[in-house]
């Protein structure tokens, strides 16, 4: 399978800007269910052509018990249960309705800590349900709801809203025509309503309508004999009522553990020393639990720490920047076997440059803080890699080998951290990344030969802290915070599907693009970081250096100017954060 | 009719252009006035495995599937030059080396089948007028003949029982105009060859001589 992991529907996500960082444990909200399975049933106001109908509303819905700081939360399906009382379907639809079939696109919230985004649950729908006998009606819509990713430890809720709800009346098979009298289009259901009005045509006994039309005021087609869907759709909104918890479930992403570090409690340490700042806002003690402090939105990023796996962004960019001329890295070139040959050879002119350029988006995960940073942001102007393909081949058909050699030029914009946490106080930082080089590129592999195609890309990349508030208070960290050495990146990607040894995983390729995994990055010590005399190396190697890191990127398709111009029309596309749940 | 030497794999002769001296002295008895066609007409033919190969680097490109459109005039007493015509062909599940997948493109149709020497129900001779490019990501070529203006001639062979036209891979065919990533794994000027069997339906063609 060539890409990554597309979801079944694209879904409409508008997030809701954030306001600054607030400290303090999340309300103590109902919660129907943390995690697991989420039951949840609420009263509606249903607004349709025809007028108000009250129906009753039951979601279930499996949520994950906990889930982790940059990888996807997937909620499981979705089921609701909508009980309309008889006297409103009467009223609603056509007198010739015998069943009714359903859709739903439900507006769901997503909140952690002070971060709020909205998410489009749409294309929830129900089969045909008879609507024969006298109860209540109830529709049972499912469906899937997309997965969502957040940046930083702390309580998950999912609540339910806004929704609406289409009705598709079905007249009864052939043999049983009717035909509706034209009469009044307005018809109001009785149920929990405050209308006045009725229709006393939708109080029959045996619950069908002589003479009503359908309430959107289109008369329906009593006569389709051959059971064919009556016309007349009947579309409203439905609102919940007020006063009633909404949230269906909470997902708990537990914070990092065993951040204390020594020599700096959470008043100690030139923080606190800047006085006057309190410390009682600090908050889930615990370092386990899942209530740590309301962590802050990244500034400027609409939807804070909640990141929504299914928006589409557009970049509006159809071309390549700089092509980078820069040799290939000969510490990340393979050995040549003595039968392989290199081109160019010897004494021959370089090839010329092949440009092409493509965006790459993901996540790092920083194993000492459980958490992840968001790289190249789709929604913060993310910038383009730019190749130059093909510098340099090694053939060897004898082994079947043959091995193609690229540079990749990648400037990522800075990235803003927002779950550092010194002795448990929200911590935000941005993150520079500055290049050492460029980034060498070598795949292997033929299809004819039965061997997957591997990419490897590999490059050196220091990182620089500033902007660093701790509870919202400036740190200041100075203007030379960095890795003393870079970090050695090298990211992984591979195209099997079909072959024996094919790993299930999506496949990445280089114009289709894919995920792309580095599993075992190292964060190199600091150094230079300086506050007013005291060195605070320490403090962020012991925070973030070491093994154990891993990154997750993403990359689009790449356009390729030369030899597919259409590659890069009408855009060239932003991927979508990796969504892969990974081990 | 002498066969093309090819380039040995293991030396690459890069940027070098090659021209191959194809020289079909047909039996000329067979050439001219002697070729009966029967149950000619239009036909189809299905290939699945058309194998382009440069012959120089050995990098192949081969394909799923190939489709050619043509037809031969039933006649006695015919020319065997230009006995039938390939009005179009089209190639589909194109790959290469990385798994680049490529779209190949006929130029200049029509080609045209030459008859040159029979024997045993099996003609020999040529597919004359061929060009073709290549487009994939990362890469583009194109293929002519002796020079990139000239277009190639290539030798088939024609079964009467088996119904089967084949590409025997022999043949003045070069790549031209490499660009991108292709480059080392097919350049400008590289011999190439193109083979791939194609099965005619309806399987009613026959092609004698005399």
């Amino acid at each position: 399978m060539r890409g990554g992991v597309r979801p079944r529907r694209s879904v409409r996500f508008a997030a809701v800007a954030t306001a600054a960082l607030v400290a303090g444990a999340l309300p103590g909200t109902n919660s129907a269910a943390s995690g697991g399975r989420g039951e949840l049933s609420l009263a509606y106001a249903c607004q349709f052509a025809s007028g108000e109908q009250d129906v009753t509303i039951a979601f279930t819905q499996r949520f994950p018990q906990t889930a982790t700081a940059g990888k996807p939360i997937q909620p499981g399906d979705l089921a609701m249960a909508v009980t309309i009382p008889r006297a409103g379907v009467t009223a609603m639809l056509p007198a010739a309705t015998a069943s009714v079939s359903a859709e739903s696109d439900l507006t769901a919230h997503i909140t952690q800590g002070s971060s709020d985004a909205d998410a489009d649950w749409s294309g929830l729908t129900a089969p045909e349900t008879s609507l024969a006998g006298t109860d209540d009606v109830v529709l049972t819509l499912t469906g899937k709801a997309p997965a969502v990713t957040v940046t930083a430890s702390g309580d998950v809720a999912f609540s339910v809203g806004v929704l609406t709800l289409t009705l598709h009346p079905r007249a009864a098979a052939a043999g049983t025509p009717t035909t509706p009298a034209p009469g009044p289009t307005t018809a109001r259901a009785a149920g929990t309503a405050t209308a006045a009005a009725t229709d006393t045509n939708a109080t029959t006994a045996d619950g069908t309508t002589a003479n009503g039309t359908a309430s959107d005021g289109t008369t329906a087609d009593g006569t389709t004999a051959s059971g064919a869907a009556a016309a007349g759709d009947v579309t409203g909104t439905c609102t919940p009522e007020p006063g009633q918890d909404a949230v269906l479930a909470t997902v708990h992403v537990p914070g990092p553990t065993g951040t204390t570090l020594p020599g700096h409690s959470a008043a100690a340490g030139p923080v606190a020393g800047r006085g006057g700042r309190s410390t009682g806002h600090a908050s889930g003690a615990d370092g386990t639990a899942s209530g740590s402090s309301g962590p802050s939105a990244a500034a400027g990023r609409a939807g804070g720490t909640i990141v929504p796996l299914d928006q589409p962004v557009h970049s509006g960019v159809s071309t390549c920047g700089k092509t980078p001329i820069a040799p290939l890295d000969p510490r990340r070139l393979p050995p040549v076997s003595d039968t392989g040959i290199v081109v160019p050879m010897p004494g021959q002119p370089a090839f010329p440059p092949g440009p092409m350029c493509g965006f790459a988006v993901g996540f790092s995960n920083v194993n000492k803080l459980n958490g992840a940073m968001i790289i190249n942001d789709p929604h913060a102007k993310p910038v383009l890699a730019e190749v130059n393909s093909g510098q340099r081949k090694v053939l060897d058909y004898s082994k079947q080998y043959v091995e193609v050699d690229s540079i990749i030029d990648l400037r990522l914009p800075p990235s803003a951290s927002t779950f550092l946490t010194f002795g448990f106080m929200p911590t935000t930082a941005d993150v520079e990344f500055i290049p050492r080089g460029v980034f060498t590129v070598v795949q292997t592999g033929d299809d004819f030969f039965g061997e997957p195609i591997l990419t490897t890309i590999g490059g050196y990349q220091d990182i620089r802290i500033h902007n660093v508030r701790i509870n919202g208070t400036p740190l200041d960290v100075g203007p030379d915070c960095h890795t003393a050495k870079p970090l050695d990146i090298v990211l992984h990607g591979r195209k099997d599907s079909g072959l024996p040894d094919d790993d299930g995983k999506p496949d990445y390729f280089i114009d289709a693009g894919g995920p792309l995994t580095d599993e075992d990055l190292v964060i190199p010590p600091f150094t230079g970081c300086a506050s007013h005399g005291e060195n605070l190396d320490a403090l962020f190697t012991a925070a973030l250096s070491g093994p154990g890191n891993s990154l997750n990127i993403s990359q689009g398709p790449l356009c390729d100017p030369i030899n597919v111009p259409e590659s890069c029309l009408p855009e060239i596309p932003i991927p979508q954060l990796p969504q892969r749940k990974k081990s | 009719m002498r066969k093309l030497s090819t380039l040995t794999r293991t030396g690459l002769v890069a940027g070098s252009a090659v021209v191959a001296a194809v020289a079909f002295a047909a039996a000329p008895a067979n050439a001219a006035g002697t070729w009966t066609v029967s149950g000619g007409g239009s036909f189809t033919g299905k290939s699945t495995n058309s194998t382009l190969t440069d012959t120089s680097t050995g990098t192949q490109l081969k394909c799923t599937s190939s489709s050619a459109g043509g037809s031969a005039a039933n006649g006695t007493g015919l020319s065997g030059t230009n006995i039938g015509t390939i009005s179009s062909v089209t190639w589909s599940g194109c790959s290469g080396p990385l798994g680049i997948t490529f779209n190949v493109t006929a130029d200049g149709l029509p080609w045209h089948l030459n008859a040159v020497s029979y024997s045993g129900g099996v003609t020999t001779g040529t597919l004359t007028g061929v060009k073709a490019h290549i487009g994939g990501f990362g890469c583009t070529a194109s293929f002519a003949g002796a020079s990139s203006t000239a277009t190639a001639t290539l030798d088939v062979k024609y079964n009467n029982s088996t119904h089967v036209l084949s590409l025997l891979g022999t043949g003045n065919l070069h790549a031209y105009g490499v660009s991108g990533t292709c480059l080392g794994l097919i350049n400008s000027g590289d011999p190439a060859s193109y083979k791939g069997d194609y099965t005619l339906t309806p399987a009613t063609l026959s092609i004698t001589s005399p």
